[in-house]
């Protein structure tokens, strides 16, 4: 514990380069000043969207740090709020945890319009979905009608991020009885037989895409936003938070303060687990 | 020779709800049903000449694969379209899963095809009134009882609370339905199912 006051890994690299550069203290405090204003004051602001079941509670668990988060958000309920979460250094993180489409065509409409609201506002767009969901084509068909245009109209494509979660559970969707196809939870990977059929789902969900134009089409998703991960089991969460370090213009902000610290510290966690 | 005159039933619903299933528990076929993947990939229909609604010489059962599985512009639509257009009777088959939009707009799109000329019944079945996926507290609550072979109290009561959102979310949008609860696999509501299928709607009520 060398510094007194814990700060921001983003203005410990800025003091870095301001020694190497020889920066004036005006230029400096400039710099730092903006830095802070912009970190302190603006929440880095996520948007969760899925339908039920698909953990998004888990998500945002494992990745955003936020312990024990609950969906409080009963069906019927038309308002979204923001929850704003203190996480370290003043550093805030704000939830907006979006109605899942798809319940009923009345209240999709008012969603919709809800979503057209809060969307273009947010740093971060996260759409998760189950990936062994049997009506992913439902998934698709949002994102498509709803979701991609709203985000394309409003220039914030790049913000979106396709989670696709579960990945543990793509044995059991095949085989509930076969052990060979379950997780290893001691070592905390997939088996290798397990290994190969998501490897398979996750090139056949690729594929769906495609065909779907959600990737590789106009207006479409880069590969690098769709991430595949285990919110549960903490796996494959440096693909997610690769995707939020490219999402829009303030993604690089959540792993400068936070995520990087929490990539680190799952590593261990996996480590000591052995 | 006469092509036979049959009362048409078609079964309409999302992938993993139990269409097949039903069928299966109805009339007795083996079509093929997974619990986890899709597994109707083609339209499936079958003929028996039991148990038929009066003047007609057999019942046919159409087996559609289920919607959600692509997005709106379905491959399979064209099935869809077909056996509304000959249904005499529509079963959309559910569940606890709320999610009833792709259903809605399904027999919205749908209701231009049917054939007005008939007095096309429509059915919604509940079915896997057994699951516990209508709970966070699994431990607690039990769904069934095994020795009456029916549902329990607390289910009987989520079944009328899922009775009246269905009706909420459907009773525009289509046909006048009523709706049953099943259970395909423990065999339980299918002999209800069976005769409000094959009862002639003006006789019975």
């Amino acid at each position: 514990m060398e510094n007194k006051e814990r700060r921001f890994l983003i203005d410990r690299i800025f003091d870095k380069i301001f020694q190497l550069g020889n920066v004036s203290k005006e230029d400096q405090e400039t710099v730092n000043h903006t830095l802070n204003k912009e970190l302190l004051e603006k929440p880095f602001r996520v948007a969760v969207i899925g339908q039920a079941g698909v953990g998004k509670s888990t998500t945002l668990n494992a990745v955003f740090g936020l312990e024990n988060y609950t969906s409080n958000l009963a069906e019927g309920t038309k308002e979204v709020v923001e929850k704003i979460y203190p996480i370290r250094d003043g550093f805030n993180l704000s939830i907006y945890d979006m109605p899942g489409l798809n319940n009923d065509i009345a209240k999709d409409i008012e969603y919709e319009k809800l979503y057209r609201q809060i969307l273009p506002w947010c740093d971060v767009i996260v759409y998760v979905v189950n990936a062994h969901s049997r009506d992913f084509g439902e998934d698709c068909r949002i994102l498509k009608e709803i979701v991609l245009p709203i985000c394309n109209e409003n220039k914030v494509r790049e913000n979106l991020i396709l989670a696709v979660n579960k990945i543990d559970t793509i044995g059991e969707s095949i085989n509930p009885y076969d052990p060979e196809l379950k997780w290893d939870a001691f070592k905390n990977e997939p088996t290798e037989k397990l290994k190969i059929a998501i490897k398979k789902k996750l090139s056949d969900i690729i594929d769906k895409l495609i065909d779907e134009n959600l990737i590789g089409a106009n207006e479409s998703l880069e590969k690098h936003q769709v991430v595949f991960y285990s919110a549960v089991f903490n796996y494959n969460l440096r693909d997610f938070i690769l995707a939020i370090t490219k999402a829009g213009k303030r993604g690089w902000i959540w792993p400068a303060t936070v995520g990087l610290e929490r990539v680190g510290q799952w590593s261990d966690a996996k480590l000591s687990k052995d | 020779m006469k092509p036979i005159d049959t009362y048409n039933v078609c079964f309409l619903g999302r992938t993993g709800n139990g269409k097949t299933s039903l069928i299966n528990a109805l009339w007795g076929t083996v079509f093929k049903t997974d619990p986890l993947v899709a597994c109707t990939k083609e339209m499936y229909s079958v003929t028996v000449m039991d148990d038929v609604p009066n003047g007609k010489e057999g019942l046919t059962a159409y087996d559609v694969p289920g919607i959600g599985e692509f997005s709106s512009d379905s491959k399979y639509e064209r099935f869809y379209q077909h056996v509304a257009s000959v249904a005499d009777c529509i079963v959309l088959v559910t569940t606890f899963d709320r999610t009833d939009a792709p259903a809605q707009r399904l027999l919205m799109r749908l209701k231009p095809f049917i054939d007005k000329g008939k007095d096309v019944k429509f059915i919604i079945a509940l079915n896997h009134i057994d699951s516990t996926i209508i709970t966070d507290i699994k431990k607690e609550y039990e769904p069934w009882d095994s020795e009456t072979n029916e549902p329990t109290e607390k289910c009987t009561q989520n079944i009328a609370e899922r009775i009246s959102i269905i009706h909420e979310r459907f009773d525009k949008i289509f046909l006048p339905f009523e709706v049953v609860p099943v259970c395909a696999m423990r065999h339980y509501g299918i002999d209800k199912l069976k005769t409000l299928i094959t009862i002639d709607n003006h006789d019975g009520k």
